[in-house]
């Protein structure tokens, strides 16, 4: 019988770097002068307001400013819809526009719009000359945020870009969180990554890889607050054989909501695989309906993603809960003039 | 916090973090990467904890989330971790151990290193880890098992 006190044995002779200790330090004393120095810090942009008209892609700002958010409506919606919305997205765009080097070339986070548990951003990346592609090359980015603290990180893996007629790829994706609201936190880039893959398909290969760890404090944008943007949380409750939701969050591009009897984490191994950790994701199908005053119906959604959550009790001896939190994206965005209520599956809830 | 308070929490609490770390990722520069990320963080918190069982708790936690983050990007990127850590074993039978549980999937990796290089009971771990205690121990019967067929033999409970 091997005796495993050899493992304890090799154990303890492991440890990092001495210079380690130093380096760590000095880098929470250097944090700690820039809390103190709060004109050091980068706060995101909150504009005042800003309307879009997604018909034909057209986008009208109201306030002359660098929000980009063609690029988010184009991933989303691209030429779906002929309709024209008109959204309020105060408090709730933020232009980010900062930029990281990397060996394949340069990395800039546009902008991002934010509700609580869920960010739609975009960023583009300029290859430079050591990051050779051909015409026919389909970029996908993967890319994450941490929280400054590193308690929370939000990632998004491979999402294909579309190239700009500048040269530059295009990107944006959907960043949900599972776990805590979005407000209030400083982040920054985490493990950024790019591949390309012949447009016939192929495997992927892999630019030289993520930032280092220093390089990634580059990107700082600090979510100051979060809105249910242009629409509000709607009272109701969704009763299906997946969910009993009390939460609902409505945004123009898709609604939040949490399934209000948790969920059995046994059931929740079994579904996932994995227990208490955000990435699992399950799928669900939902038919989502709007319904206007004068009668007529949109049809929003008949998929949706789902995030198994995880309320992280700080005290760690103290049983936490487990449940579902779905993220419907609507495959066209939501006209919201006239708006009587949203039918989820069978159930109406007004609005 | 001021820099002694620093220095005395890492003296105190780095060897832990780090060979979790290393036991998870199993490469040198990014389990350093992560010890310093989870010091950041703790010299960062204005929080007092109870008593240092919590706070080593705490610290081994956030290296376990630190971990499958940077495990998962690694998987994305089809890279292969490298073990750094052979050097330290001095007779054979210390290096076959250390080569057999450096061959368990991470999860169970893990478990091992909390239970055997920590000396954690399974109810800490459980909390640690977000698991129920079922399911360490499951884990741990599992690794034991893969353990002995890598090995040829049984390894001591």
């Amino acid at each position: 019988m091997k005796d495993m006190q050899h493992y304890r044995v090799i154990s303890a002779r492991v440890t990092p770097r001495a210079s380690c200790r130093e380096e760590v330090i000095s880098m929470a004393m250097e944090m700690q002068k820039k809390k103190n120095r709060p004109v050091m810090r980068k706060i995101g942009i909150t504009l005042a307001a800003a309307a879009v008209a997604v018909g034909g892609m057209t986008v009208a700002v109201g306030a002359a400013n660098d929000w980009d958010y063609q690029s988010i409506f184009t991933k989303y919606f691209s030429d779906k819809t002929e309709s024209t919305v008109e959204y309020d997205f105060s408090k709730v765009g933020m232009d980010i526009n900062q930029s990281a080097e990397y060996a394949f070339g340069t990395v800039t986070v546009e902008s991002a719009l934010i509700t609580p548990y869920a960010m739609y951003l975009s960023w583009d990346i300029q290859l430079n000359d050591t990051a050779p592609t051909n015409a026919d090359d389909v970029l996908f980015s993967s890319i994450g945020l941490s929280t400054e603290s590193g308690m929370n990180s939000l990632m998004v893996h491979e999402v294909a870009g579309t190239r700009g007629d500048d040269g530059a790829y295009h990107f944006a994706a959907i960043l949900q969180s599972g776990e805590s609201e979005l407000t209030g936190e400083t982040y920054k880039l985490w493990n950024t990554s790019l591949a390309k893959r012949p447009s016939g398909g192929g495997n992927p290969t892999y630019f030289q890889d993520s930032l280092s760890s220093t390089e990634q404090d580059a990107i700082l944008f600090t979510v100051s607050e979060t809105t249910e943007f242009g629409l509000k949380k709607l009272d109701g409750a969704l009763h299906t054989e997946y969910c009993d939701a009390e939460y609902f969050a409505v945004s123009p591009l898709g609604i939040t909501f949490t399934d209000a009897k948790g969920a059995d984490p046994q059931k929740v191994l079994e579904e996932t695989g994995n227990l208490g950790w955000t990435e699992a994701t399950v799928s669900k199908e939902f038919a989502v309906t709007a319904v206007y005053a004068d009668s007529t119906e949109q049809q929003l959604a008949n998929t949706c993603r789902c995030i198994v959550y995880y309320d992280s009790n700080p005290d760690l001896y103290e049983m936490s809960s487990f449940g579902y939190r779905y993220f419907l994206t609507f495959d066209t965005p939501l006209e919201t003039e006239g708006l009587t209520a949203i039918i989820i599956n069978d159930t109406e809830i007004p609005f | 916090m001021n820099r002694e308070k620093m220095a005395a929490i890492y003296d105190k609490y780095h060897s832990a973090v780090y060979r979790v770390a290393l036991s998870y990722c199993r490469n040198v520069q990014d389990a350093e990467d992560i010890t310093q990320d989870v010091f950041l963080k703790r010299f960062t918190l204005d929080r007092i904890f109870p008593d240092e069982g919590q706070e080593k708790a705490w610290l081994i936690r956030m290296t376990v989330n630190r971990c499958k983050n940077l495990l998962k990007a690694i998987k994305r990127r089809n890279a292969v971790p490298l073990d750094d850590a052979k050097e330290l074993c001095i007779t054979q039978e210390e290096t076959d151990i250390w080569e057999a549980v450096a061959a368990l999937p991470p999860k169970y990796r893990l478990c091992v290193q909390l239970f055997y290089g920590e000396g954690y009971a399974v109810a800490e771990i459980a909390a640690m880890t977000n698991q129920s205690e079922t399911a360490v121990q499951t884990q741990l019967y599992r690794a034991r098992k893969l353990l002995k067929d890598i090995l040829g033999e049984e390894v001591t409970p």
